[in-house]
C-alpha cells in the first residue's frame, strides 16, 4: 500500500468516525431544542385553556375526558405520538401534553393537548442534512489538498525509488538523486549517494580481483598442462594410468576454458570493446554459419536462413560475431537428431529458432552464469550469459521462448 | 634449432625445456627481461617469449630482435589473451601468439610451422615413410600420388606428423582444430569422424595405418607396431 493511500485511509476512517459521532450529537441537540420549544408552546396552551377556558386554539387541539382514577393535581407528561390522518393512510407526528385535574377522590379530568410537529420535522431534517453534507464536502476538500501536498513532498522520494530501481552496478551512469527541501529525504538521498559510491568502488575492486585471479590462474594451468603432457608421453604407463591422465588433461582444459570465459566477461564489464562500427548482421550470420559448417554437418541439422531485409547495428564487430556464434552454437548443441535451425532476419529483428527437446527452463534464469543442462555436462553454461551481457552493452533486447519443442531466441534492435 | 625460453615461472620453463630437448633442440632458459636482452644475439633460431616478466614487458625483446634485423622467430606465450595484446605483439613482428595455458603438442606444431616459414619460406617438404607433405601448397602425396584432403584433414595430418610418436589427447586435438577462443564445438564425435576420414583416405591411397588409437583417450601418429 502506498504511503499516500495509507495516510489517506487513516485520515478518512478517523474523519468518518468522529464525523459520525459529531453528527449524531448534533442531531440529538437539535431534537432536544425543538422538543423544548414545543413543550413551551404546549404549556402556553395549557395556561390558555385553564385561564380563559378556551379550547379552540389555532396551533393545537385540546381534548378533555373524564377518567376514574386517583391522581395528584400537578401530574403532567410530554410524549411524542403518531396519528392517522382522517380519510387517508398517512400518519402525522405530534407532541402531546397530558395533564389531569381531579374532580373528586376517584374521578379526574384528563386534558390532552396535541401539536403537530410536521413543520419542525422538516427543519430538523434540513439541519441534519446540513450537518452531514457540509462536513463531508469539507473533509473531501481537506483530503484532496492534503493528498496533493503529500504527493508533492513525496516526489523526491519516488524519484529516489525509481532511480534506485534502475540502478545497475554495471552501468557507467551515476545515481544523481534529486535534492529536497525536506530534511529526511535529503538525508536519505545522501545515504544512498554514499552507498552507491561505495558499492561501485567495491564492485570495481571485486571485478579487478576476479580478472587478476583469472590471469594469475593461467600460468599454473599452463604448468599443469605441460606436466600432464610430459606424464602421458611416458612409455611404461598402464591403460588405467593413461586414462586417468587424459581425464586430468580434459579437466584442466575445461578449467582453463571457464577461466577464459570469465576473463572475457570481465572484459565485457570493463567495456574493453568500446569501439563501435556499422555491423551487418546478415554478413555476421553468414560468416558464422560458414565457421560452424562442420559442426552443423556433423550434427545433421538442416539450416534455413531467410533474410528479408538488411539488419544493421552500430556496435563492436567482434562482439557481434561472438554474440551470433554463441547463439548458433547453443542452437546446435541443444538440438535433436535430424533437427533444424531456422534463422529469420528482417530490418529490426533477428530470430534463431531450433528444434529441441521440450524442457522446462525458467527464461529468467536461462541467461544466468553456470546455468546448464544436465544433458550437456561439457558445456560451461556461460555462453548465454555472455550473450546477455553483449546485448546489454549493445542496447539489443534478447528474449527466449519455447514453443512446441522449438526454442526461439530473438534479438530486437 | 637453438631456442631461447624467456619465462619467469621456473616450473613451466623447465617443462618446456625438457620437451624441446627431447625433440632435439638445444635450449637456454632465462627468467627476466634484462637477462633475455643480454642473451640475445643472432645465434638463436627461435625465442619463446612470456610477456609478463618481473622486470618489464617482454615486447622489448620483440623490438630488439626485429629492430636488429635478426633472423630469429618469436612465439609469444602469454596469459593475456586479448585481441589488443595479440595484435600489438604481432605488429611488432612476433611470428605467433599462443595463449596460456597451451598444449605442448600445439606449441610443437606452431614451432615447426614457424621453422618452416622462417628457414624454408614454406617450401620445405615433410617426409614420413611413404608420405610427403608440402605445407606451402597444401599438398599430400603417398608414394608420389596426390591425396585429396580437406583443409581440416590436411591441418590434422600436419599436426599429427609434427607430434609423431607422442600421445595426443582428444582435448588437445579438439583445441587445435578449433583454435578459436571459447569454441566448445569440437565434440569427441566430431574429432573421431575427422580422424576416421583422414585415416580412410590415407589407407586408400596406399599409406600405412599410422594413426593409432590410445585406449580411447587420444591418438598417436607412429609407424611403430
Amino acid at each position: 500500500m502506498k504511503l499516500i493511500t495509507k495516510t489517506g485511509l487513516n485520515f478518512i476512517s478517523a474523519s468518518i468516525f468522529f464525523f459520525f459521532i459529531g453528527s449524531l450529537g448534533g442531531y440529538y441537540f437539535i431534537r432536544f431544542a425543538v422538543d423544548k420549544m414545543f413543550n413551551n408552546e404546549l404549556l402556553e396552551a395549557q395556561q390558555k385553556v385553564e385561564s380563559q377556558n378556551n379550547y379552540s386554539l389555532t396551533y393545537a387541539d385540546v381534548s378533555v375526558d373524564t377518567l376514574r382514577l386517583t391522581i395528584s393535581e400537578d401530574y403532567y407528561e410530554f410524549t411524542d405520538t403518531v396519528m392517522q390522518q382522517a380519510g387517508n393512510e398517512n400518519y402525522d407526528f405530534y407532541r402531546k401534553l397530558t395533564y389531569f385535574k381531579p374532580i373528586d377522590n376517584i374521578h379526574a379530568t384528563r386534558f390532552t393537548i396535541i401539536r403537530s410537529t410536521a413543520p419542525s420535522d422538516l427543519m430538523v431534517m434540513k439541519f441534519t442534512l446540513m450537518l452531514t453534507v457540509f462536513p463531508v464536502i469539507f473533509f473531501l476538500i481537506l483530503y484532496l489538498v492534503n493528498r496533493a501536498s503529500t504527493k508533492y513532498s513525496l516526489a523526491v522520494f519516488y524519484d529516489t525509488i525509481n532511480k534506485l530501481r534502475a540502478f545497475d552496478v554495471n552501468k557507467d551512469n551515476r545515481l544523481e538523486l534529486m535534492t529536497s527541501d525536506i530534511d529526511e529525504f535529503e538525508q536519505l538521498n545522501e545515504v544512498f549517494n554514499a552507498m552507491e559510491k561505495k558499492i561501485k568502488v567495491d564492485y570495481e575492486r571485486l571485478k579487478e580481483y576476479t580478472e587478476n585471479t583469472s590471469h594469475e590462474l593461467q600460468t599454473p594451468l599452463a604448468i599443469i598442462n605441460a606436466k600432464l603432457d610430459e606424464l602421458i608421453q611416458a612409455d611404461n604407463l598402464t591403460e588405467e594410468q593413461i586414462k586417468s591422465i587424459a581425464g586430468l588433461i580434459e579437466t584442466t582444459h575445461r578449467l582453463s576454458k571457464t577461466n577464459q570465459a570469465l576473463i572475457f566477461l570481465a572484459k565485457l564489464d570493463h567495456r574493453v570493446f568500446a569501439d563501435a562500427e556499422e555491423v551487418s548482421f546478415n554478413e555476421v550470420v553468414r560468416k558464422q554459419l560458414e565457421n560452424l559448417e562442420m559442426l552443423i554437418e556433423d550434427a545433421g541439422l538442416r539450416i534455413k536462413l531467410v533474410s528479408t531485409a538488411s539488419l544493421r547495428a552500430h556496435m563492436n564487430q567482434s562482439l557481434a560475431h561472438t554474440l551470433i556464434q554463441n547463439l548458433l552454437k547453443n542452437a546446435i548443441r541443444h538440438n535433436i537428431p535430424d533437427g533444424h535451425i531456422h534463422i529469420t532476419i528482417d530490418d529490426k529483428c533477428l530470430e534463431i529458432k531450433n528444434s529441441g527437446l521440450v524442457v522446462s527452463y525458467d527464461p529468467e534464469k536461462l541467461f544466468g552464469r553456470f546455468k546448464k543442462n544436465s544433458q550437456h555436462p561439457q558445456s560451461l553454461g556461460i555462453g548465454l550469459s555472455i550473450v546477455k551481457r553483449i546485448c546489454d552493452i549493445s542496447a539489443i533486447s534478447v528474449s527466449y521462448e519455447q514453443k512446441d519443442a522449438e526454442h526461439i531466441f530473438r534479438l530486437n534492435f | 634449432m637453438k631456442i631461447l625460453i624467456v619465462e619467469d615461472e621456473p616450473q613451466l620453463a623447465q617443462s618446456v625445456q625438457q620437451f624441446l630437448s627431447s625433440e632435439g633442440h638445444s635450449c637456454e632458459v632465462v627468467g627476466t627481461l634484462n637477462s633475455a636482452l643480454q642473451m640475445l644475439d643472432g645465434q638463436f633460431d627461435i625465442v619463446l617469449l612470456d610477456l609478463n616478466l618481473p622486470d618489464g614487458n617482454g615486447l622489448e625483446v620483440v623490438k630488439k630482435v626485429k629492430g636488429g634485423g635478426m633472423q630469429t622467430g618469436i612465439i609469444i606465450l602469454s596469459a593475456r589473451d586479448s585481441l589488443e595484446n595479440k595484435i600489438e605483439g604481432l605488429e611488432l613482428g612476433a611470428d605467433d601468439y599462443l595463449t596460456k595455458p597451451f598444449q605442448m603438442a600445439e606449441l610443437n606444431a606452431r614451432l615447426k610451422s614457424l621453422v618452416r616459414r622462417v628457414h624454408f619460406k614454406g617450401e620445405e617438404t615433410i617426409n614420413f615413410n611413404e608420405l610427403e607433405i608440402v605445407p606451402g601448397q597444401l599438398l599430400v602425396k603417398v608414394n608420389d600420388n596426390p591425396v585429396d584432403l580437406t583443409k581440416k584433414e590436411f591441418d590434422l595430418l600436419v599436426y599429427f606428423i609434427a607430434n609423431k610418436n607422442r600421445v595426443l589427447t582428444k582435448t588437445g586435438i579438439g583445441e587445435h582444430m578449433s583454435k578459436d577462443f571459447m569454441d566448445y564445438g569440437f565434440t569427441d564425435d566430431l574429432i573421431y569422424s575427422h580422424i576416421k576420414n583422414l585415416r580412410k583416405k590415407l589407407i586408400k591411397a596406399g599409406c600405412g595405418d599410422y594413426i593409432k588409437n590410445v585406449y580411447g583417450v587420444g591418438y598417436k601418429f607412429t609407424d611403430a607396431t
